[in-house]
């Protein structure tokens, strides 16, 4: 099984809405200290409604497309409906059928860090 | 080597697979799985206890592999051959029983840069609780060991000097008689973690006159789980275990025990009988090869590999890799990719390496890098897996670029 597309390398190499948030009302940050992934997440919700959302940081391939795909996702969508976006939902959306052991923590960093954010709220 | 590579039974079955992650785990030598089997199918018992002659036999079996231990070590005695689970158990032994008993406030520790977790952490846990102090040698740019700044940190607190004799992930050959030398000018003790080393050199303590050793056995061909602590006699003597169950005692009463001579003081429990077996065999087929051989080999593939990487100027190397003081590991980055998708699309095109901080995160600091990807070899390899990696290094660049 190839996991890396051709999705997943144009992500990496072109990232979506990687960029500061100076208006957000949501932040959290991650870490994967066993590769050094990292991400800070943004996210500026009005009425209950994401308007906008964005990261920064850096990783793997697989880290970096999830946190693009992730973000993208988010724009539009009620705050409490975040709650139940998980893993499957973002392995779907990306096109990734299974992901081994030792790779699902780069994809549940953006995810873990966004239900940090919601739930600090 | 080709003959060699036929004593491994997993490449009859992966035979297009491209090995390079024998510093993680090796793959095993037909021996050491013949070894084990046959203890299961024909002589399965527990050790020193039965009387019926399969577990007598299993207890001579079990037994004889501290005699094969000796004879590659060229320990004193079989007596001082103690079976660990492996390397970090074999560490966390000397770190707790003779630490815990005999480091106090203020007394050093010398450790260097280049340490593994597992000769990292078990002296952190007793620095705490006895307040002595860690203190990390440097390293030369190159990734050599600076033994000048060795020699300095030594002094008459340094108690112990516990290190590599083979980094993991430079690949970084540490001179023993050189630190045991200078350890003794401070009178301090010197702990080796030969996890690296003893698939890569024969070791005799009784020559480098260390105090302790520790290796797995999965490293050399043998099965998980097993390993070997050595230390001399009078220090494993005066050592407390660390462990308490059965075996480990001489007798027990309501409120307190006698232990067990060395080496059984320190294992407490039904052993991994088999995977002692099979490291026995495993330790047998090392010594029957020629080293000469086996380092010349080894020699041409660290150098190939060193000269195809330089002619990848997409490839940033960590140390400078240089028989004979670096030896089987090199450590490398593809700039502008993350180590895992490297050794992940590595892996996908059958070349399996290791990618991450190989628990030495200091290290990885010193290095400015989160992760690298590291290729090791085995006495298995070819210079056909090194190209074979190559070949898949610029296919990750053209992917990524």
């Amino acid at each position: 099984m190839e996991l890396y597309t051709e999705t997943i390398i144009d992500l990496a190499k072109n990232p979506l809405n990687r960029r500061d948030m100076e208006t957000a009302t949501h932040t959290a940050s991650g870490v994967n200290t066993t590769c050094g992934d990292h991400v800070r997440l943004y996210l500026r919700v009005k009425n209950g409604v994401v308007e906008d959302a964005s990261w920064e940081g850096d990783g793997c391939a697989i880290s970096v497309a999830a946190a693009s795909v992730l973000t993208e996702e988010l724009k539009g969508k009620r705050v409490r409906t975040l709650a139940d976006f998980d893993k499957a939902a973002l392995m779907s959306v990306m096109e990734i059928p299974t992901l081994g052991p030792a790779r699902v923590k780069c994809l549940t960093l953006s995810l873990e860090t966004l239900h940090n954010a919601i739930s600090e709220s | 080597m080709k003959n060699l590579r036929d004593r491994f039974p997993f490449f009859k079955q992966n035979s297009a697979l491209v090995y390079l992650d024998s510093a993680s785990t090796s793959q095993r030598v037909d021996s050491a799985l013949a070894a084990e089997e046959e203890f299961y199918l024909r002589t399965n018992a527990n050790v020193h206890r039965g009387l019926y002659p399969i577990a007598e036999q299993a207890t001579e079996k079990y037994e004889g592999v501290r005699e094969i231990a000796k004879r590659f070590l060229n320990a004193p005695a079989p007596s001082i051959i103690v079976f660990t689970r492996g390397t970090t158990e074999g560490l966390n032994i000397v770190a707790q029983c003779w630490g815990r008993a005999h480091l106090k406030k203020g007394d050093e520790v010398l450790l260097t840069l280049m340490e593994h977790h597992s000769n990292w952490v078990p002296w952190q846990m007793v620095a705490k609780e006895t307040g002595a102090v860690l203190k990390f040698c440097p390293l030369r740019q190159s990734g050599d060991l600076d033994y000048e700044a060795f020699e300095k940190m030594l002094g008459p607190k340094t108690k112990m000097v516990s290190i590599t004799g083979l980094s993991n992930v430079l690949g970084t050959w540490v001179d023993m008689k050189k630190i045991v030398t200078l350890a003794r000018t401070v009178g301090a003790l010197v702990c080796v973690d030969a996890a690296q080393l003893v698939a890569h050199e024969p070791i005799d303590v009784q020559a480098l006159d260390v105090d302790f050793l520790a290796f797995s056995s999965h490293k050399i061909y043998g099965p998980t789980g097993a390993g070997i602590l050595y230390g001399k006699a009078e220090l494993l003597n005066a050592m407390n275990p660390w462990m308490g169950g059965g075996d480990m005692i001489r007798s027990v009463s309501l409120e307190s025990s006698e232990w067990n001579e060395v080496p059984y003081k320190f294992e407490a429990g039904t052993p991994n009988i088999a995977g002692v077996i099979g490291m026995g065999a495993a330790m047998e087929f090392l010594m029957e090869q020629d080293w000469k051989a086996l380092q010349a080999h080894e020699k041409t593939l660290l150098e190939l590999l060193t000269e195809e990487l330089k002619r990848l100027p997409f490839v940033e190397v960590y140390g400078v890799q240089k028989w004979p003081t670096h030896r089987a590991a090199v450590s490398f980055n593809v700039k502008g990719v993350h180590a895992h998708d490297v050794a992940a699309v590595l892996g996908e095109r059958g070349v399996c390496v290791r990618a991450g901080h190989h628990c030495a995160m200091p290290l990885h600091a010193w290095l400015k890098t989160p992760a690298s990807v590291r290729a090791s070899f085995g006495v298995y390899n070819t210079e056909a897996d090194v190209r074979a990696l190559v070949g898949a290094l610029k296919q990750v660049n053209t992917l990524f670029s």
